[in-house]
């Protein structure tokens, strides 16, 4: 790996916003954005996921070197990087329900491991989620809740997702454990950051 | 049956000694207004409506402990946040319209009289009919959000967190201005005659910011409160529902009487650790599932139940409690069986005991 890459990917570990901003414009003169994902990218992704795994790092630390990722992903390609891999999922939260942090962390961790991500915000009606999922085929559809009182709509989401798409349904968030999420028909679940993308890979390879 | 009153039982419970039964603090909030049809808007805001819903829910429930408590929007409200009330569910934030919009907001915090907000005052008002008509009897508890989460209403969880990171200095501003405030909250709660304060600092562990983080900005400013809580003579409730909470960095701050928890503590191997740990010096209180009050038959609920008393009751110092408020929009059937389990916490172990014989 060149020292810049490396450079690149250690201030996003250790999220320095500064010296981001101050390495992207260098990047594409020097490295194709395949180089950039393959050595800079994803190895920050993959230590950045381990620290916090580790318990080394808290959520702030997550999230500020997410935030970067996201910025960083942004500045090299205009927008247009995402779908790095041929993946695409489709990510909300359930109406009734307006704590997106959640999901917005799942939003940057796909991102950075080069997922298409088309972001459906918070407060999500479960019309909305199913036009969507029917006219964007995604592989896979997750929905965040941090509450009880959203429930009954989780189940009625993801059963008219599965009926009207064919898309596998991955829930997280809070007050959602494993079992729930059974309940619920969810095809998966994710317990934390940490873990998002091998439950990922499982629910697609299933 | 019992043979104590609730009162009595708590407060053996506290001291580590002998009681009839286990006491049970159902955290029953929002399902109350249930019993009286009263909307989630109304709960919030009217102290008549929250107080008449949570005396009759607890008369229905049968638990111990009134948590007095409404929503978590309560603090953040009089400082000037602007709050949705939504009729199925509970009031939050408007987070499209945060009170700080940049880290230089922080600082303009203007610091603001409890007793004359119109939502800590309503609260206020609530714990002194809550105190009038029960007081006696049973233990009210008074509650305060910590300041970082007070905070976080304000700005929005994320954007604080990553304040904490890149504005520090903004941050602690606001804390400083934020804090102010909530010490003169928990004073005018105890002149109202709560029993106790339950102080609630989310970000205290994994679902938060690091351990050392939270020392810097939130222990040291919920030692505040615990200090005014201490000098007011009342009990000091710690509670945390995160992701395997700090329950070390809890007590070198403000060393609760009571740490109220949904997870097993940060650095312990266990729950034997866990009450070893912690639980001789402070009385643990959970950490039945809110997930299984939610999803659960009765009778698993009982269960549960009787295996975290199993777990944790040996030696008193337990109060069987949900890892965090009764979910809000199930019935209360579950509350009414977390009491039965403590009631007859004898013939279901013996059942259940059997029932494992049977099937081994």
């Amino acid at each position: 790996m060149s020292d810049l890459l490396e450079q690149f990917k250690r201030m996003i570990v250790e999220k320095n916003r500064a010296e981001v901003c101050a390495l992207l414009p260098e990047l594409p003169k020097n490295h194709s954005l395949d180089e950039i994902y393959r050595q800079a990218v994803y190895p920050a992704m993959n230590e950045v996921r381990d620290l916090f795994k580790a318990r080394k790092v808290g959520v702030p630390e997550l999230l500020l070197s997410l935030d970067l990722v996201r910025q960083s992903i942004d500045g090299l390609s205009q927008g247009s990087a995402s779908g790095r891999n041929d993946r695409h999922v489709i990510l909300g939260v359930i109406e009734g329900d307006v704590h997106d942090m959640g999901k917005n962390i799942v939003h940057a961790m796909y991102q950075g491991y080069g997922y298409r991500v088309t972001d459906l915000g918070k407060n999500t009606p479960v019309a909305r989620f199913v036009e969507v999922a029917r006219s964007e085929k995604p592989d896979l559809v997750g929905i965040s809740t941090m509450m009880s009182t959203t429930v009954d709509k989780l189940k009625d989401a993801i059963a008219a997702i599965k009926r009207e798409s064919g898309a596998k349904v991955m829930v997280g968030g809070a007050f959602i454990n494993r079992e729930i999420a059974n309940r619920v028909g969810a095809d998966g679940y994710a317990d934390s950051a940490a873990t998002l993308i091998e439950e990922t890979d499982s629910v697609l390879a299933g | 049956m019992d043979q104590l009153t609730s009162m009595e039982r708590v407060l053996l419970t506290l001291k580590g000694e002998e009681t009839d039964r286990i006491p049970v603090c159902s955290l029953a909030i929002g399902v109350a207004r249930q019993m009286t049809g009263a909307s989630f808007p109304a709960f919030s805001t009217d102290s008549e409506v929250a107080a008449e819903a949570m005396l009759y829910a607890n008369r229905m429930v049968g638990d111990d402990i009134f948590l007095c408590f409404t929503d978590l929007s309560v603090e953040a409200a009089d400082f000037g946040q602007e709050i949705v009330y939504p009729t199925n569910t509970t009031a939050h934030p408007n987070y499209e319209n945060p009170l700080i919009k940049e880290p230089s907001d922080y600082g303009r915090l203007q610091r603001v009289a409890p007793s004359s907000g119109k939502r800590m005052g309503a609260y206020l008002d609530v714990c002194s009919k809550l105190v009038q008509k029960v007081g006696q009897e049973q233990p009210v508890l008074g509650f305060v959000y910590g300041p970082l989460g007070v905070l976080g209403m304000m700005r929005g969880m994320e954007k604080l967190y990553m304040d904490v990171l890149e504005h520090p200095d903004a941050v602690k501003e606001g804390l400083e201005i934020v804090t102010d405030v909530l010490v003169q909250f928990v004073k005018d709660q105890y002149s109202r005659g709560v029993a106790g304060v339950c102080v609630d600092t989310l970000p205290a562990s994994r679902s938060g910011v690091a351990p050392d983080a939270w020392e810097e900005f939130e222990g040291i400013y919920a030692a505040k409160l615990a200090s005014a809580i201490g000098e007011s003579g009342i009990l000091l409730a710690h509670h945390g529902c995160g992701y395997s909470p700090y329950f070390k960095e809890v007590k070198k701050h403000i060393n609760p009487a009571v740490f109220s928890f949904a997870d097993l503590a940060e650095g312990c191997a266990s729950f034997d650790e866990l009450k070893q740990t912690y639980g001789r010096d402070a009385t643990l209180m959970g950490y039945v599932p809110t997930e299984l009050l939610y999803v659960g038959t009765p009778m698993e609920v009982v269960r549960e139940c009787v295996r975290q008393i199993n777990l944790l009751g040996k030696g008193g110092k337990f109060i069987l409690a949900p890892s965090c408020e009764y979910p809000p929009n199930t019935s209360l059937q579950n509350a009414r069986a977390m009491v039965t389990a403590a009631q007859f916490f004898d013939r279901f172990n013996a059942e259940f005991a059997e029932d494992e014989r049977k099937a081994a």
